[in-house]
């Protein structure tokens, strides 16, 4: 299958929010997608997108990056615009080809390339053409450098490596979540089809893919166990099964503001209470949850103890771990600056349906994805509070605190 | 009110429509506004026309004469169709071209040279007085068609058109455009050598007359050396130049008219005829030529039918419905959804996509819908290499498509068709599931082709928006769609599935909801007769030709098999239970049936058709209760083929199925490839005389008799056309 791009990804979601909601496109205010990785060819891909769903041309759109957060930022953009009153009906969403993402040519093959091109005569020309070497033609691989932070030159599989020293994770423990996110997600196929919109692979539309391809059923402890660490290879405990994919997905939604929504008879999934991003160490970019939900749980006025489930980013299971470690630890709350734990994590209430390491981790979608099956869980569970957050490259933490509608 | 209007003008027009006049411009502004909406040309405009370029003449400090339209979307579209289709007299069809051919040529004439600005459609006569002018200058809109398609409508370019057009491009050039009556965009007129310049359409006036005053002030060398350019090549020379290439195209083109129009059609003969000669001898002798076989062409009774035909097509095209106003805005940001992703799903979903709307397409499950998915996007890949469509304007068509195999999102539709399975139950399910999530002015179509509206709507809470929308198969290449109003449906839901019937490019006929409705009904008693014949013993492949050579794109024996000879059986029999004996079908389609034997899908029917090619399937004879031959000539074979289905149209026009023999004509000209030279069915059958089909009729002694009103026509002598001239409105010649 021929990988599908951004704005398809991203008009195929917006079409299907738009016929299941019933919501005029002509009454939505403006437009706003997180996407990590631009494509080159579409700068401003929300854009591209809010044209080809048949959203008037006369409402803008806007691209948003944040890394991982891109698909939450997006979402947070449009409950400001709303709060502060400069709108009243958003579409956001997330949107991400982790597929498409291009080889590059070498700087020194862009140079000679350059430079031969300048050249006059044929003895220039011979000479161009001679001074390339074999490098020149190793490509670089735009994926890896987008997972690695250039302000620290480390690769985040190494960000997680380091938690799991730390807080003292152990291969098992790892592989056994890993497992776990596998079989909730297998689980839990139905009730997450439902959040589906089925995609028609372009250019022939001859297949369907109408749910998640990552979770396995046939996944087991060993098969997990058998592999090598990817990015340690002496001592490191982080595998490719208790890392997260990296994959292509995309979400979109609705926010309104709340009179305008019950006035037109609408019925939301939820409300949301309350945000916040924080930064963290780069180098423990994997904690960053801890890092911002207690000021979006502050901000919204609810106890951790009151939140019904949550979606806490699987970028690696070993990361995931040490959050729920940090958030009960009294010295990591005291080396932020709180005098007391932020709570223990009551883990069936953590990914109740899988998360990233089974169902993927398109990078700018997933912030949103995270929202969306919080509230579906909560409409499930007849209501509740629900946090969704992440974790971000680079060292951030985003989360967002909603709390949900029964049906 | 008059057509033509002139003022002085400079170079500078401002943007405003017309130009400001400026007393002593350098500019004479010719302007076209007609009464017709698209500019028809009427002798009294042309008389206007020949009148005013003698005062224009005489005007002093004049560098460039312009003509232009004030109408949005049309140069001139043509002659006056119902002033050509009135005339009666070849001297005065004669006369009406030589006047023409004169005034356009003293456009050529003048002391400065003169320009058409051609920005919209500019065909026939438009295009003939474009080509009386020194240059022409073609705007780069959608909206801009240059063309001659006479030949369709059974005449000849007679305004000059057959002279001057070969005489700008080349024979080898002209002639393809004249046989084919092609209408050619902008970029493309000027490839061919048609325009002399191309403008973008802002400010199209302004852009215009800057290209117009190069010219000018060139004197006009760059254009005559593009023009040889074109015309050059010593291929060209070689074809187009010497009496022995000149010999070889017509062979060529003569050979591809008659076997096009199995000689049925005189204008493109003579069109050749007249083409060939165009640049040997002069231009006076060519036109005065071209106005006496103009002359005999217009009175001809194969023009007369093909206007007939092509009036009632611009009829059904504008046509409202009963509540005038309702039609509702189409495409405009409409929504369509469809039920059921097969063969006619999928054909009505890209009809519609094709032309502008939102659709949703359903299925019950994965993979029937991924089918229909795939077969739209095959039509749009095809369209993209073919490139009549550009890749962004592909991908855009198909971001208008979402897709589904449960009942949510259909609550925006403005409208929802159903092609699913041809059963009641079924569709009446499907109608009950998905109604309490429709708006309340969303229409419910039903795409059958034989089950009753009104018993559909029983199950609706809102009948009145049931209404039956019948395509026929293939939708992209079929132009008639049957509307079936319920005994339920209300005014405004017909006139709106009459708008969208015409959004999607389609000529709707409004027909009464009854067994097979108008044209299966027509085609059933057709095809029995055929399959009589060849139980009487005239051999099959016999029938068809016979068929073919009365004009019909196929014969009866070859339509059962594409149609499929189980779906004959079906609707044949829901029509005997209907109408009773005169509709008993033959057992033989039966026997058939029972082989097996179901047509082309099966491989296997009344021919055997294997991967390229079909022979008449020997295994019939077996089937057939007497061995027998009969010799039959063709006038006895058409006679029967057609006489059962005049019979059964008189009985729709007593019934009041269909609103009046036009109609008829329109929908099986639409609807079944009746050769559109006899002007269709009952046309066809006034030509022929209704007395001696009665008799036929009776002569037969079989369960159908004639109709009454057949019987009561043919006894006082009257036609069904006998109502007397149709309405008047329509151009393009």
């Amino acid at each position: 299958m021929d990988p599908v791009p951004v704005r398809e990804i991203g008009r195929s979601v917006t079409r299907e929010l738009l016929a299941r909601s019933g919501v005029d496109p002509t009454t939505i205010d403006e437009v706003v997608f997180g996407c990590a990785g631009v494509p080159a060819d579409s700068a401003n891909p929300a854009r591209v997108v809010a044209l080809f769903s048949g959203i008037p041309a006369s409402t803008p759109a806007y691209t948003v990056a944040r890394n991982c957060a891109s698909g939450l930022e997006a979402f947070t953009q449009g409950v400001e615009k709303i709060r502060c009153g400069r709108a009243d009906t958003m579409l956001v969403g997330g949107i991400e080809s982790m597929s498409r993402f291009p080889l590059q040519y070498p700087r020194s093959f862009v140079k000679k390339t350059a430079s031969l091109a300048r050249a006059r005569n044929a003895a220039e020309k011979l000479i161009g053409m001679l001074a390339y070497r074999p490098r020149d033609f190793k490509p670089i691989i735009t994926i890896l450098e987008g997972l690695t932070d250039p302000t620290t030159g480390e690769i985040m599989g190494l960000t997680a490596e380091r938690l799991a020293r730390e807080f003292g994770v152990s291969r098992a423990e790892q592989d056994a979540y890993a497992l776990e996110s596998h079989q909730r997600a297998v689980a839990a196929a139905e009730f997450l089809d439902e959040q589906i919109a089925p995609l028609a692979v372009p250019p022939r539309l001859d297949l369907r893919v109408c749910h998640d391809v990552g979770p396995r059923e046939s996944q087991s402890l060993e098969a997990l166990g058998r592999l090598r660490p990817y990015f340690d290879r002496r001592t490191g405990t982080v595998t490719v099964g208790n890392s997260c994919p990296v994959t292509d997905g995309g979400v979109a939604m609705i926010l309104m503001e709340a009179e305008k929504a019950r006035a037109e008879g609408h019925r939301p999934l939820g409300r949301v209470l309350g945000h916040a991003y924080r930064g963290c160490d780069p180098l423990r970019m994997g904690l960053g949850p801890v890092h911002a939900t207690p000021a979006a749980l502050a901000e919204a006025g609810i106890p951790l103890s009151e939140v019904s489930t949550i979606e806490l980013n699987e970028a690696f299971a070993a990361q995931v771990i040490a959050c729920v470690r940090a958030f009960d630890s009294k010295s990591y709350a005291e080396s932020m600056g709180l005098s007391a734990p932020i709570g223990s994590i009551d883990l069936e209430k953590l990914n109740p349906n899988g998360g990233a390491i089974a169902l993927g981790h398109p990078v700018g979608a997933t912030g949103a994805r995270l929202i969306l099956t919080a509230l579906h869980q909560l409409r499930r569970q007849g209501g509740g509070i629900g946090l969704a957050t992440l974790c971000i490259g680079g060292g951030q933490g985003g989360a967002v605190v909603v709390e949900g509608m029964a049906a | 009110m008059s057509y033509w209007s002139w003022r002085r003008g400079n170079w500078n027009p401002g943007i405003e429509f017309p130009p400001p006049a400026v007393k002593g411009g350098e500019l004479v502004h010719l302007i076209a506004d007609g009464e017709s909406p698209a500019n028809a040309l009427s002798l009294e405009c042309i008389e206007e026309l020949e009148t005013l370029l003698g005062v224009i003449a005489k005007e002093t400090g004049v560098r460039a004469l312009v003509v232009s339209s004030a109408k949005s979307g049309h140069f001139i579209a043509g002659a006056n169709i119902d002033e050509i289709g009135g005339i009666t007299d070849p001297a005065q069809a004669t006369q009406l071209a030589t006047k023409a051919q004169h005034a356009f040529g003293m456009l050529g004439e003048l002391p400065f040279p003169s320009f058409a600005l051609i920005h919209g459609t500019c065909l026939g006569g438009g295009l003939e007085l474009a080509l009386g002018c020194t240059y022409r200058v073609a705007v780069d809109a959608p909206s801009t068609k240059i063309g001659l398609p006479e030949v369709n409508l059974g005449i000849i370019p007679g305004f000059g058109g057959s002279q001057r057009l070969p005489r700008l491009i080349g024979i080898p050039k002209a002639l393809p455009l004249i046989l084919a009556g092609s209408r050619l965009p902008a970029k493309v007129a000027l490839r061919r050598g048609v325009v002399d310049a191309v403008v973008p359409p802002e400010g199209a006036m302004a852009v215009g007359l800057r290209a117009i005053e190069k010219i000018v002030k060139d004197g006009g060398r760059g254009v005559l050396a593009q023009r040889k350019k074109l015309r050059g090549g010593w291929r060209m020379k070689l074809i187009g130049g010497t009496p022995f290439g000149r010999a070889l195209i017509a062979r060529g083109a003569r050979k591809q008219v008659l076997a096009k129009t199995g000689g049925h059609y005189p204008a493109p003969l003579a069109a050749i005829d007249l083409v060939l000669p165009s640049t040997t001898r002069s231009l006076e002798q060519g036109l005065i030529e071209e106005a006496r076989v103009v002359g005999e062409l217009a009175v001809s009774p194969v023009c007369k039918n093909l206007i007939s035909i092509f009036q009632a097509s611009e009829r059904a095209r504008k046509v409202a419905g009963p509540q005038t106003g309702a039609e509702g805005r189409w495409p405009e940001g409409a929504f369509l959804g469809v039920l059921g992703a097969g063969v006619m799903g999928a054909g009505v979903a890209s009809a519609a996509l094709d032309r502008g709307l939102a659709v949703r397409l359903r299925d019950l499950a994965d993979a029937p819908l991924t089918r229909g998915l795939t077969q739209i996007a095959g039509g749009v890949s095809k369209q993209v290499k073919s490139r009549r469509r550009s890749k962004v304007e592909g991908e855009e068509l198909l971001s208008r498509l979402t897709h589904t195999t449960t009942l949510e999102g259909f609550g925006r539709c403005d409208a929802v068709l159903e092609a699913i399975v041809e059963r009641m139950d079924i569709k009446q399910r499907a109608l009950t599931e998905i109604e309490p999530f429709l708006r309340e002015d969303c229409l419910f179509l039903t795409n059958t082709s034989a089950l009753s509206v009104s018993e559909l709507q029983k199950v609706a809470t809102h009948p009145e928006r049931v209404v039956g929308l019948h395509f026929f198969n293939p939708v992209q290449k079929m132009p008639l769609v049957e509307v079936i109003a319920g005994t339920q449906s209300a005014d405004w839901a017909i006139s709106r599935t009459i708008g969208l019937a015409q959004a999607l490019g389609k000529y709707p006929v409004v027909v009464k909801d009854s067994p097979g409705f108008l044209v299966n009904r027509l085609l059933m008693p057709y095809l029995d007769a055929a399959v009589r014949l060849l139980e009487s013993g005239v051999p099959g492949p016999r029938i068809d030709a016979t068929a073919r050579a009365f004009g019909l794109p196929m014969g009866p024996m070859r339509l059962i098999d594409e149609v499929g000879v189980d779906i004959g059986v079906e609707v044949s029999e829901s029509l005997h239970s209907a109408f009773g004996d005169r509709a008993a079908p033959s057992s033989l389609l039966e026997k058939l049936a029972e082989k097996g034997w179901l047509g082309r899908k099966t491989k296997t029917g009344f021919y055997l058709h294997d991967g390229n090619g079909s022979r008449w399937n020997d295994g019939i004879a077996e089937l057939l209760s007497s061995g027998g031959s009969r010799s039959a000539s063709e006038e006895e074979i058409v006679a029967e083929l057609i006489d059962p289905m005049v019979d059964e149209a008189a009985r729709c026009l007593e019934e009041e199925i269909i609103s009046d023999a036009e109609a008829v004509d329109l929908a099986m000209v639409m609807g079944t490839g009746f050769p559109p030279f006899r002007g269709g069915l009952l046309r066809h059958a006034d030509s022929v005389g209704l007395e001696s089909i009665v008799r036929r009729i009776e002569a037969r002694k079989g369960p159908r008799q004639p109709a009454s009103l057949l019987l009561s026509l043919a006894k006082d002598g009257k036609t069904f056309h006998h109502a007397g001239k149709s309405k008047a409105g329509a151009v393009h010649a």
